[in-house]
Protein backbone atom coordinates (compact mmCIF):
# COMPACT_ATOMS: atom_id res chain seq x y z
CA UNK A 1 0.00 0.00 0.00
CA UNK A 2 1.38 3.31 -1.05
CA UNK A 3 0.20 6.17 0.05
CA UNK A 4 -0.05 9.49 -2.00
CA UNK A 5 0.32 13.08 -0.39
CA UNK A 6 -0.23 16.51 -2.27
CA UNK A 7 2.63 17.13 -4.12
CA UNK A 8 3.68 13.49 -4.75
CA UNK A 9 4.96 11.78 -7.84
CA UNK A 10 4.17 7.91 -7.60
CA UNK A 11 5.31 5.81 -11.07
CA UNK A 12 5.01 1.92 -10.91
CA UNK A 13 5.87 0.08 -14.11
CA UNK A 14 3.60 2.01 -16.71
CA UNK A 15 0.88 3.95 -14.06
CA UNK A 16 1.73 6.77 -12.89
CA UNK A 17 -0.45 8.60 -10.03
CA UNK A 18 -0.22 12.44 -9.14
CA UNK A 19 -1.57 14.50 -6.92
CA UNK A 20 -1.62 18.45 -6.27
CA UNK A 21 -3.30 20.70 -4.18
CA UNK A 22 -6.59 19.81 -5.50
CA UNK A 23 -6.72 16.76 -7.91
CA UNK A 24 -5.48 13.70 -8.46
CA UNK A 25 -4.21 12.90 -11.99
CA UNK A 26 -3.44 8.90 -12.99
CA UNK A 27 -2.54 7.44 -16.08
CA UNK A 28 -1.37 3.89 -17.45
CA UNK A 29 -0.73 2.39 -21.03
CA UNK A 30 -5.02 2.56 -21.38
CA UNK A 31 -6.29 5.86 -19.79
CA UNK A 32 -5.68 8.82 -18.48
CA UNK A 33 -7.91 10.93 -16.62
CA UNK A 34 -8.19 13.49 -13.17
CA UNK A 35 -10.15 13.28 -10.04
CA UNK A 36 -11.06 16.54 -7.37
CA UNK A 37 -10.22 15.28 -4.10
CA UNK A 38 -9.76 17.68 -1.38
CA UNK A 39 -6.50 18.36 0.28
CA UNK A 40 -7.46 16.32 3.31
CA UNK A 41 -8.33 13.19 1.83
CA UNK A 42 -6.36 10.11 1.95
CA UNK A 43 -5.15 8.84 -1.49
CA UNK A 44 -3.53 5.55 -1.47
CA UNK A 45 -2.56 2.94 -3.69
CA UNK A 46 -3.27 -1.15 -3.58
CA UNK A 47 -2.49 -3.90 -5.12
CA UNK A 48 -5.33 -6.21 -6.58
CA UNK A 49 -5.65 -8.73 -8.66
CA UNK A 50 -4.98 -8.61 -12.79
CA UNK A 51 -9.34 -8.04 -13.25
CA UNK A 52 -10.51 -4.26 -14.64
CA UNK A 53 -8.06 -2.76 -17.26
CA UNK A 54 -9.03 -2.02 -19.55
CA UNK A 55 -11.73 -3.92 -19.23
CA UNK A 56 -13.21 -6.49 -17.33
CA UNK A 57 -13.83 -9.44 -19.38
CA UNK A 58 -12.72 -12.24 -17.37
CA UNK A 59 -11.65 -13.42 -14.39
CA UNK A 60 -8.83 -15.84 -15.44
CA UNK A 61 -5.47 -15.50 -16.05
CA UNK A 62 -3.51 -17.81 -17.64
CA UNK A 63 0.32 -17.77 -16.91
CA UNK A 64 2.86 -18.61 -19.81
CA UNK A 65 5.56 -20.05 -18.84
CA UNK A 66 8.68 -19.16 -21.24
CA UNK A 67 9.92 -22.56 -21.20
CA UNK A 68 8.04 -26.01 -20.84
CA UNK A 69 8.48 -27.53 -17.33
CA UNK A 70 8.70 -31.31 -17.10
CA UNK A 71 6.51 -32.17 -13.33
CA UNK A 72 7.83 -35.30 -11.78
CA UNK A 73 5.79 -35.86 -8.47
CA UNK A 74 5.87 -33.11 -6.84
CA UNK A 75 7.06 -29.84 -7.65
CA UNK A 76 7.56 -26.33 -6.30
CA UNK A 77 8.77 -22.89 -7.73
CA UNK A 78 7.54 -19.11 -8.40
CA UNK A 79 6.64 -17.74 -11.17
CA UNK A 80 5.66 -13.64 -12.04
CA UNK A 81 2.47 -12.15 -12.61
CA UNK A 82 0.66 -8.90 -12.79
CA UNK A 83 -1.44 -7.29 -10.62
CA UNK A 84 -3.48 -4.02 -10.70
CA UNK A 85 -3.59 -1.13 -8.69
CA UNK A 86 -7.02 0.10 -6.93
CA UNK A 87 -6.67 4.07 -6.65
CA UNK A 88 -8.65 4.88 -3.22
CA UNK A 89 -9.08 8.32 -1.53
CA UNK A 90 -10.78 7.82 1.35
CA UNK A 91 -11.63 4.23 0.85
CA UNK A 92 -13.97 4.54 -2.22
CA UNK A 93 -11.92 3.39 -5.43
CA UNK A 94 -11.48 6.31 -8.08
CA UNK A 95 -9.98 4.17 -10.67
CA UNK A 96 -7.81 1.34 -11.30
CA UNK A 97 -4.56 1.31 -13.06
CA UNK A 98 -2.13 -1.52 -14.49
CA UNK A 99 1.84 -0.63 -14.42
CA UNK A 100 2.02 -3.62 -17.34
CA UNK A 101 1.02 -4.20 -20.63
CA UNK A 102 -2.18 -6.09 -20.77
CA UNK A 103 -2.99 -8.70 -23.36
CA UNK A 104 -5.77 -11.90 -23.60
CA UNK A 105 -5.73 -15.27 -24.86
CA UNK A 106 -8.19 -17.96 -25.57
CA UNK A 107 -7.89 -21.13 -23.32
CA UNK A 108 -9.80 -24.30 -25.43
CA UNK A 109 -11.57 -23.81 -27.73
CA UNK A 110 -13.85 -21.04 -29.56
CA UNK A 111 -17.28 -22.84 -28.63
CA UNK A 112 -16.36 -23.63 -24.54
CA UNK A 113 -13.24 -22.10 -23.97
CA UNK A 114 -12.17 -19.28 -21.98
CA UNK A 115 -11.11 -16.16 -22.61
CA UNK A 116 -8.44 -15.65 -20.08
CA UNK A 117 -5.70 -12.31 -18.87
CA UNK A 118 -2.31 -13.37 -20.42
CA UNK A 119 1.00 -12.82 -19.26
CA UNK A 120 4.46 -14.75 -20.24
CA UNK A 121 6.78 -15.53 -17.04
CA UNK A 122 10.12 -17.54 -16.87
CA UNK A 123 10.14 -19.92 -13.70
CA UNK A 124 12.19 -19.73 -10.99
CA UNK A 125 13.30 -22.64 -8.10
CA UNK A 126 14.64 -19.86 -6.09
CA UNK A 127 12.03 -16.95 -5.05
CA UNK A 128 13.52 -14.04 -7.31
CA UNK A 129 14.49 -10.60 -5.71
CA UNK A 130 14.11 -8.44 -7.99
CA UNK A 131 11.17 -7.17 -10.37
CA UNK A 132 7.98 -5.19 -10.56
CA UNK A 133 5.91 -8.20 -11.22
CA UNK A 134 3.76 -9.99 -8.06
CA UNK A 135 5.49 -13.32 -7.13
CA UNK A 136 3.35 -16.50 -6.83
CA UNK A 137 4.39 -20.15 -5.81
CA UNK A 138 2.83 -22.57 -7.47
CA UNK A 139 3.13 -26.19 -5.64
CA UNK A 140 2.07 -29.19 -8.07
CA UNK A 141 1.55 -32.23 -7.22
CA UNK A 142 1.18 -34.59 -10.32
CA UNK A 143 0.78 -38.46 -10.59
CA UNK A 144 2.24 -39.05 -13.29
CA UNK A 145 5.04 -37.36 -15.18
CA UNK A 146 4.34 -35.14 -17.40
CA UNK A 147 5.06 -31.23 -19.52
CA UNK A 148 3.26 -28.20 -18.82
CA UNK A 149 3.24 -24.97 -20.48
CA UNK A 150 1.00 -22.72 -18.67
CA UNK A 151 -1.34 -22.55 -16.14
CA UNK A 152 -5.24 -20.84 -15.39
CA UNK A 153 -5.50 -19.53 -12.05
CA UNK A 154 -9.11 -18.11 -10.91
CA UNK A 155 -8.72 -14.58 -10.10
CA UNK A 156 -11.35 -14.44 -7.89
CA UNK A 157 -9.74 -16.82 -5.34
CA UNK A 158 -6.98 -14.70 -5.72
CA UNK A 159 -6.04 -12.52 -2.87
CA UNK A 160 -2.59 -10.18 -2.63
CA UNK A 161 -0.18 -10.25 -0.21
CA UNK A 162 2.72 -7.24 0.40
CA UNK A 163 6.13 -7.45 1.77
CA UNK A 164 7.95 -4.38 2.06
CA UNK A 165 9.04 -4.00 -2.11
CA UNK A 166 7.67 -7.00 -3.08
CA UNK A 167 3.55 -8.54 -3.95
CA UNK A 168 2.77 -11.82 -3.88
CA UNK A 169 -0.50 -13.82 -4.30
CA UNK A 170 -1.48 -16.65 -2.19
CA UNK A 171 0.15 -20.37 -2.68
CA UNK A 172 -1.13 -21.52 -6.12
CA UNK A 173 -1.62 -25.15 -5.41
CA UNK A 174 -2.32 -28.10 -8.27
CA UNK A 175 -2.96 -31.46 -8.50
CA UNK A 176 -2.84 -33.29 -11.88
CA UNK A 177 -4.20 -36.59 -12.35
CA UNK A 178 -6.58 -36.70 -15.26
CA UNK A 179 -7.30 -33.14 -15.05
CA UNK A 180 -5.50 -30.45 -13.26
CA UNK A 181 -7.17 -29.16 -10.37
CA UNK A 182 -6.23 -25.48 -9.11
CA UNK A 183 -6.91 -24.09 -5.54
CA UNK A 184 -5.61 -20.92 -4.15
CA UNK A 185 -4.25 -21.87 -0.51
CA UNK A 186 -5.44 -19.17 1.88
CA UNK A 187 -2.08 -18.51 2.94
CA UNK A 188 0.55 -16.10 2.05
CA UNK A 189 3.56 -17.76 0.44
CA UNK A 190 6.25 -16.14 2.97
CA UNK A 191 6.02 -14.97 6.29
CA UNK A 192 6.24 -11.01 7.14
CA UNK A 193 3.15 -10.10 4.61
CA UNK A 194 0.16 -8.36 5.04
CA UNK A 195 -2.66 -8.91 3.42
CA UNK A 196 -4.67 -6.59 1.06
CA UNK A 197 -8.19 -6.14 2.06
CA UNK A 198 -9.89 -3.77 -1.41
CA UNK A 199 -13.58 -3.26 -0.52
CA UNK A 200 -14.62 -2.97 -4.37
CA UNK A 201 -18.93 -2.75 -3.71
CA UNK A 202 -18.51 1.00 -4.95
CA UNK A 203 -16.07 0.94 -7.50
CA UNK A 204 -16.34 2.61 -10.55
CA UNK A 205 -20.15 3.44 -9.36
CA UNK A 206 -21.24 6.88 -10.66
CA UNK A 207 -24.52 8.34 -10.04
CA UNK A 208 -27.37 7.01 -12.31
CA UNK A 209 -30.62 8.27 -12.92
CA UNK A 210 -32.45 6.91 -10.48
CA UNK A 211 -29.78 8.62 -7.57
CA UNK A 212 -30.83 11.87 -9.39
CA UNK A 213 -34.17 11.61 -9.52
CA UNK A 214 -33.89 11.65 -5.82
CA UNK A 215 -31.53 14.65 -5.64
CA UNK A 216 -33.68 16.61 -8.01
CA UNK A 217 -36.66 15.89 -5.92
CA UNK A 218 -34.77 17.53 -2.51
CA UNK A 219 -34.69 20.62 -4.76
CA UNK B 1 -92.98 -85.10 8.26
CA UNK B 2 -93.11 -84.87 4.55
CA UNK B 3 -95.62 -81.85 5.11
CA UNK B 4 -93.23 -80.09 7.07
CA UNK B 5 -90.41 -80.54 4.51
CA UNK B 6 -92.50 -78.92 2.09
CA UNK B 7 -93.44 -76.36 4.30
CA UNK B 8 -89.92 -75.81 5.21
CA UNK B 9 -89.09 -75.31 1.63
CA UNK B 10 -91.55 -72.65 0.78
CA UNK B 11 -90.48 -70.86 3.61
CA UNK B 12 -86.86 -71.08 2.86
CA UNK B 13 -87.57 -70.01 -1.00
CA UNK B 14 -89.82 -67.17 0.15
CA UNK B 15 -87.43 -65.84 2.23
CA UNK B 16 -84.78 -65.54 -0.71
CA UNK B 17 -87.17 -64.70 -3.18
CA UNK B 18 -87.80 -61.56 -0.67
CA UNK B 19 -84.06 -60.94 0.05
CA UNK B 20 -83.44 -60.79 -3.52
CA UNK B 21 -85.94 -58.48 -3.82
CA UNK B 22 -84.50 -56.76 -1.28
CA UNK B 23 -80.88 -56.80 -2.61
CA UNK B 24 -82.28 -55.85 -6.39
CA UNK B 25 -84.17 -53.10 -4.75
CA UNK B 26 -80.79 -51.73 -3.02
CA UNK B 27 -77.84 -52.84 -5.62
CA UNK B 28 -80.38 -52.95 -8.85
CA UNK B 29 -77.01 -54.42 -11.01
CA UNK B 30 -76.39 -57.99 -11.43
CA UNK B 31 -72.86 -59.56 -10.78
CA UNK B 32 -71.76 -58.79 -14.35
CA UNK B 33 -72.56 -55.24 -14.10
CA UNK B 34 -70.33 -54.89 -11.10
CA UNK B 35 -67.62 -56.45 -12.62
CA UNK B 36 -67.86 -53.63 -15.22
CA UNK B 37 -68.09 -50.46 -12.93
CA UNK B 38 -64.80 -52.01 -10.83
CA UNK B 39 -63.30 -52.22 -14.81
CA UNK B 40 -64.37 -48.79 -15.49
CA UNK B 41 -63.28 -47.05 -11.80
CA UNK B 42 -60.00 -49.78 -12.02
CA UNK B 43 -59.30 -48.06 -16.02
CA UNK B 44 -60.18 -44.37 -14.63
CA UNK B 45 -57.53 -44.77 -11.66
CA UNK B 46 -54.96 -46.33 -14.57
CA UNK B 47 -55.66 -43.03 -16.53
CA UNK B 48 -54.70 -40.93 -13.43
CA UNK B 49 -52.08 -43.02 -12.78
CA UNK B 50 -50.45 -42.57 -16.32
CA UNK B 51 -51.32 -38.91 -16.30
CA UNK B 52 -49.45 -38.66 -13.55
CA UNK B 53 -46.63 -40.58 -14.52
CA UNK B 54 -46.06 -38.43 -17.99
CA UNK B 55 -46.89 -34.96 -15.89
CA UNK B 56 -43.88 -36.03 -13.00
CA UNK B 57 -41.94 -37.17 -16.46
CA UNK B 58 -42.48 -33.56 -18.39
CA UNK B 59 -41.32 -31.95 -15.06
CA UNK B 60 -37.71 -34.33 -14.70
CA UNK B 61 -37.47 -33.68 -18.95
CA UNK B 62 -38.43 -30.38 -19.73
CA UNK B 63 -39.24 -27.81 -16.98
CA UNK B 64 -35.70 -26.67 -16.01
CA UNK B 65 -35.67 -26.11 -19.80
CA UNK B 66 -39.03 -24.22 -20.62
CA UNK B 67 -39.99 -20.82 -18.90
CA UNK B 68 -42.64 -21.47 -16.22
CA UNK B 69 -44.99 -19.11 -18.04
CA UNK B 70 -44.46 -21.66 -21.45
CA UNK B 71 -44.34 -25.04 -19.22
CA UNK B 72 -47.44 -24.59 -16.93
CA UNK B 73 -49.90 -24.33 -20.53
CA UNK B 74 -47.90 -27.27 -21.87
CA UNK B 75 -48.11 -29.44 -18.89
CA UNK B 76 -51.77 -28.32 -18.14
CA UNK B 77 -52.72 -29.71 -21.69
CA UNK B 78 -51.21 -32.89 -22.03
CA UNK B 79 -52.29 -33.65 -18.22
CA UNK B 80 -56.17 -33.13 -18.87
CA UNK B 81 -55.71 -34.07 -21.96
CA UNK B 82 -54.83 -37.92 -21.12
CA UNK B 83 -57.38 -37.90 -18.53
CA UNK B 84 -60.29 -36.67 -20.86
CA UNK B 85 -59.41 -39.42 -23.24
CA UNK B 86 -59.23 -42.30 -20.91
CA UNK B 87 -61.90 -41.01 -18.86
CA UNK B 88 -63.80 -41.29 -22.57
CA UNK B 89 -62.66 -44.61 -23.03
CA UNK B 90 -63.30 -46.23 -19.53
CA UNK B 91 -66.49 -45.23 -19.76
CA UNK B 92 -67.91 -46.64 -22.89
CA UNK B 93 -68.62 -50.53 -21.34
CA UNK B 94 -70.99 -48.54 -19.49
CA UNK B 95 -72.74 -47.64 -22.39
CA UNK B 96 -72.22 -43.92 -21.57
CA UNK B 97 -71.40 -43.46 -25.46
CA UNK B 98 -69.24 -40.12 -25.98
CA UNK B 99 -68.59 -41.06 -29.61
CA UNK B 100 -71.04 -37.87 -31.03
CA UNK B 101 -69.05 -35.82 -28.16
CA UNK B 102 -65.49 -36.88 -29.35
CA UNK B 103 -66.79 -36.68 -33.05
CA UNK B 104 -68.27 -32.90 -32.36
CA UNK B 105 -64.99 -31.87 -30.73
CA UNK B 106 -62.58 -33.29 -33.47
CA UNK B 107 -64.95 -31.34 -36.22
CA UNK B 108 -64.11 -28.64 -34.09
CA UNK B 109 -60.95 -29.60 -33.61
CA UNK B 110 -60.35 -29.31 -37.13
CA UNK B 111 -62.07 -26.22 -37.63
CA UNK B 112 -60.16 -24.52 -34.62
CA UNK B 113 -56.91 -26.22 -36.07
CA UNK B 114 -57.45 -24.86 -39.39
CA UNK B 115 -58.60 -21.08 -38.13
CA UNK B 116 -55.55 -21.56 -35.64
CA UNK B 117 -52.86 -23.06 -37.77
CA UNK B 118 -50.50 -19.81 -37.50
CA UNK B 119 -50.84 -19.67 -33.84
CA UNK B 120 -50.43 -23.18 -33.06
CA UNK B 121 -47.74 -23.10 -35.32
CA UNK B 122 -45.52 -20.57 -33.49
CA UNK B 123 -46.32 -21.73 -30.17
CA UNK B 124 -45.41 -24.91 -31.25
CA UNK B 125 -41.73 -23.53 -32.73
CA UNK B 126 -41.81 -21.37 -29.49
CA UNK B 127 -41.85 -24.52 -27.56
CA UNK B 128 -38.94 -26.03 -29.94
CA UNK B 129 -36.75 -22.64 -29.17
CA UNK B 130 -36.53 -22.88 -25.97
CA UNK B 131 -35.49 -26.21 -26.40
CA UNK B 132 -33.20 -25.64 -28.94
CA UNK B 133 -32.46 -22.97 -27.70
CA UNK B 134 -29.79 -21.09 -30.43
CA UNK B 135 -30.27 -17.32 -28.92
CA UNK B 136 -30.59 -16.04 -25.45
CA UNK B 137 -32.19 -12.99 -24.15
CA UNK B 138 -29.51 -10.20 -24.78
CA UNK B 139 -27.54 -12.07 -27.49
CA UNK B 140 -26.37 -10.01 -30.53
CA UNK B 141 -27.62 -12.17 -33.29
CA UNK B 142 -28.56 -11.41 -37.30
CA UNK B 143 -31.99 -13.09 -38.20
CA UNK B 144 -32.50 -13.21 -41.93
CA UNK B 145 -31.80 -9.33 -42.84
CA UNK B 146 -32.37 -8.37 -39.30
CA UNK B 147 -29.58 -7.52 -36.70
CA UNK B 148 -29.81 -6.31 -33.05
CA UNK B 149 -30.32 -7.47 -29.65
CA UNK B 150 -33.13 -10.60 -28.48
CA UNK B 151 -34.84 -8.20 -25.89
CA UNK B 152 -37.72 -10.84 -25.78
CA UNK B 153 -38.64 -14.65 -26.37
CA UNK B 154 -42.12 -15.70 -25.76
CA UNK B 155 -44.73 -18.67 -26.90
CA UNK B 156 -45.70 -16.97 -30.07
CA UNK B 157 -42.62 -14.74 -31.45
CA UNK B 158 -39.25 -13.24 -30.55
CA UNK B 159 -38.29 -9.71 -30.16
CA UNK B 160 -35.27 -8.15 -31.37
CA UNK B 161 -33.99 -4.65 -31.10
CA UNK B 162 -32.35 -3.65 -34.05
CA UNK B 163 -28.81 -1.38 -33.69
CA UNK B 164 -30.94 1.62 -34.69
CA UNK B 165 -33.50 1.07 -31.94
CA UNK B 166 -36.03 -0.26 -33.47
CA UNK B 167 -38.14 -3.29 -32.29
CA UNK B 168 -38.71 -5.85 -34.83
CA UNK B 169 -41.28 -8.99 -34.00
CA UNK B 170 -40.81 -11.98 -35.65
CA UNK B 171 -42.69 -15.03 -35.61
CA UNK B 172 -41.47 -18.26 -33.80
CA UNK B 173 -42.26 -20.19 -36.76
CA UNK B 174 -40.61 -18.28 -38.98
CA UNK B 175 -37.53 -17.76 -37.05
CA UNK B 176 -37.67 -21.54 -36.13
CA UNK B 177 -37.52 -22.39 -40.02
CA UNK B 178 -34.30 -19.77 -40.87
CA UNK B 179 -31.09 -19.06 -40.75
CA UNK B 180 -29.66 -17.55 -37.48
CA UNK B 181 -26.47 -16.12 -36.70
CA UNK B 182 -25.57 -16.12 -33.28
CA UNK B 183 -22.57 -13.78 -32.64
CA UNK B 184 -22.10 -14.65 -28.89
CA UNK B 185 -22.14 -18.10 -29.31
CA UNK B 186 -18.55 -18.43 -29.12
CA UNK B 187 -16.31 -16.84 -26.94
CA UNK B 188 -13.64 -15.46 -29.96
CA UNK B 189 -14.63 -14.00 -32.69
CA UNK B 190 -12.55 -13.44 -35.75
CA UNK B 191 -11.79 -9.34 -37.50
CA UNK B 192 -11.25 -9.61 -40.92
CA UNK B 193 -10.28 -6.69 -43.52
CA UNK B 194 -8.40 -6.05 -46.47
CA UNK B 195 -6.00 -3.29 -46.72
CA UNK B 196 -4.52 -2.01 -50.25
CA UNK B 197 -1.01 -0.71 -49.77
CA UNK B 198 0.53 0.91 -52.92
CA UNK B 199 3.05 -0.86 -55.02
CA UNK B 200 5.42 1.41 -54.17
CA UNK B 201 5.46 0.61 -50.59
CA UNK B 202 7.46 -1.87 -48.25
CA UNK B 203 5.12 -5.25 -47.91
CA UNK B 204 7.53 -6.22 -45.23
CA UNK B 205 7.28 -1.89 -43.30
CA UNK B 206 3.41 -2.97 -43.96
CA UNK B 207 2.62 -6.38 -42.28
CA UNK B 208 4.86 -5.46 -39.35
CA UNK B 209 3.08 -2.29 -38.72
CA UNK B 210 -0.28 -4.16 -38.72
CA UNK B 211 1.03 -6.89 -36.46
CA UNK B 212 2.71 -3.91 -33.73
CA UNK B 213 -0.76 -3.08 -33.93
CA UNK B 214 -2.29 -6.34 -32.81
CA UNK B 215 0.40 -6.79 -29.97
CA UNK B 216 -0.30 -3.28 -28.43
CA UNK B 217 -3.80 -3.87 -28.54
CA UNK B 218 -4.85 -5.39 -25.11
CA UNK B 219 -7.86 -6.79 -26.34
CA UNK B 220 -6.44 -9.07 -29.78
CA UNK B 221 -5.79 -12.32 -28.39
CA UNK B 222 -2.41 -13.98 -28.18
CA UNK B 223 -4.43 -17.12 -29.22
CA UNK B 224 -5.69 -18.30 -32.00
CA UNK B 225 -2.37 -16.06 -33.22
CA UNK B 226 -3.16 -12.80 -35.55
CA UNK B 227 -2.26 -13.27 -39.33
CA UNK B 228 -0.95 -10.84 -41.77
CA UNK B 229 -0.74 -11.99 -45.69
CA UNK B 230 -0.71 -10.59 -49.26
CA UNK B 231 -4.00 -11.97 -50.53
CA UNK B 232 -4.55 -10.39 -53.99
CA UNK B 233 -2.79 -8.21 -56.30
CA UNK B 234 -5.20 -5.59 -57.58
CA UNK B 235 -5.48 -2.77 -59.68
CA UNK B 236 -4.28 -0.01 -57.79
CA UNK B 237 -3.01 -1.88 -54.64
CA UNK B 238 -1.56 -4.72 -53.20
CA UNK B 239 -4.18 -6.36 -51.20
CA UNK B 240 -3.12 -7.15 -47.78
CA UNK B 241 -5.92 -9.70 -45.60
CA UNK B 242 -6.02 -8.94 -42.28
CA UNK B 243 -7.10 -11.03 -39.52
CA UNK B 244 -7.11 -11.37 -35.56
CA UNK B 245 -9.57 -12.96 -33.25
CA UNK B 246 -10.70 -10.85 -30.22
CA UNK B 247 -13.54 -11.71 -27.13
CA UNK B 248 -17.27 -11.72 -29.15
CA UNK B 249 -18.86 -9.28 -27.24
CA UNK B 250 -16.66 -7.04 -27.96
CA UNK B 251 -15.91 -7.49 -31.69
CA UNK B 252 -17.67 -4.38 -33.30
CA UNK B 253 -15.71 -1.84 -30.58
CA UNK B 254 -12.24 -3.58 -31.27
CA UNK B 255 -12.60 -3.64 -35.10
CA UNK B 256 -13.25 0.30 -35.01
CA UNK B 257 -10.18 1.10 -33.13
CA UNK B 258 -7.89 -1.05 -35.38
CA UNK B 259 -8.48 0.14 -38.55
CA UNK B 260 -7.95 3.79 -36.97
CA UNK B 261 -4.82 2.48 -35.16
CA UNK B 262 -3.52 0.89 -38.28
CA UNK B 263 -3.80 3.68 -40.55
CA UNK B 264 -2.16 5.68 -37.80
CA UNK B 265 0.75 2.78 -38.09
CA UNK B 266 0.68 3.05 -41.97
CA UNK B 267 1.63 7.19 -41.50
CA UNK B 268 4.25 6.31 -39.50
CA UNK B 269 6.09 3.85 -41.32
CA UNK B 270 5.46 5.29 -44.88
CA UNK B 271 3.22 3.21 -46.05
CA UNK B 272 0.70 4.66 -48.64
CA UNK B 273 -3.18 3.66 -48.44
CA UNK B 274 -3.75 4.51 -52.73
CA UNK B 275 -5.95 5.74 -54.45
CA UNK B 276 -7.43 3.93 -57.37
CA UNK B 277 -5.35 4.70 -60.25
CA UNK B 278 -5.79 3.83 -64.01
CA UNK B 279 -2.55 3.59 -66.60
CA UNK B 280 -3.78 5.09 -69.94
CA UNK B 281 -1.06 3.55 -73.08
CA UNK B 282 -1.66 5.18 -76.37
CA UNK B 283 -0.64 3.41 -79.35
CA UNK B 284 -1.10 6.21 -81.90
CA UNK B 285 0.39 9.55 -81.49
CA UNK B 286 -2.18 11.94 -80.15
CA UNK B 287 -2.09 15.40 -80.21
CA UNK B 288 -2.48 17.76 -77.57
CA UNK B 289 -3.48 21.15 -77.89
CA UNK B 290 -2.22 23.02 -74.13
CA UNK B 291 -4.42 26.50 -74.61
CA UNK B 292 -3.06 28.65 -71.57
CA UNK B 293 -5.24 31.98 -71.02
CA UNK B 294 -4.01 35.16 -69.61
CA UNK B 295 -4.97 35.63 -65.88
CA UNK B 296 -5.43 38.76 -64.76
CA UNK B 297 -3.91 40.50 -62.14
CA UNK B 298 -6.17 41.84 -59.57
CA UNK B 299 -5.40 44.00 -57.25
Amino acid sequence: MIEVRVGDRVSIGEAEVVRDSDRVYVKDRYQKSSYIVSKESEVVLKPIPPLNVPLRITEYLLLQFEEPILINKNMNFWVRAPYELAVLADDAVLTYLTPFKVKHTLFGEIIGGRICRYFMTSTYFRRPSKGLEALVKISIRAHSTMLIDNIVIPLNNVRIYVSKDKVYYNIVHITINRGAKVELLPEAPVPDTTAIDVNLSNAGKFYRYSDISTLLWGW
Amino acid sequence: MGVVAVSEVNTTTSINAILNEVVDAIFPWNYVDLLKFLGVAAAIALTIMVALGIRLLLRRLISAKLPRHIYVPIERVVFYGIIAVGVTAALSPLGIDLTGLLVAGGVMGIVVGFAAQTVVANALSGIFLHIDRPLKLGDPVQVENISGHVIDISIFSTKIKTWDGNIVRIPNDKLFSTLITNYTASVARRIEFKIGISYSSDIGKAKEAILRVFNDHPLVLINPPPDVFVDDFGDSAIVLAVRCWVPAPLWLRIRKELLELIKKAFDEVGVEIPFPQLDLHVKEGVKIVIKREKQEMTA
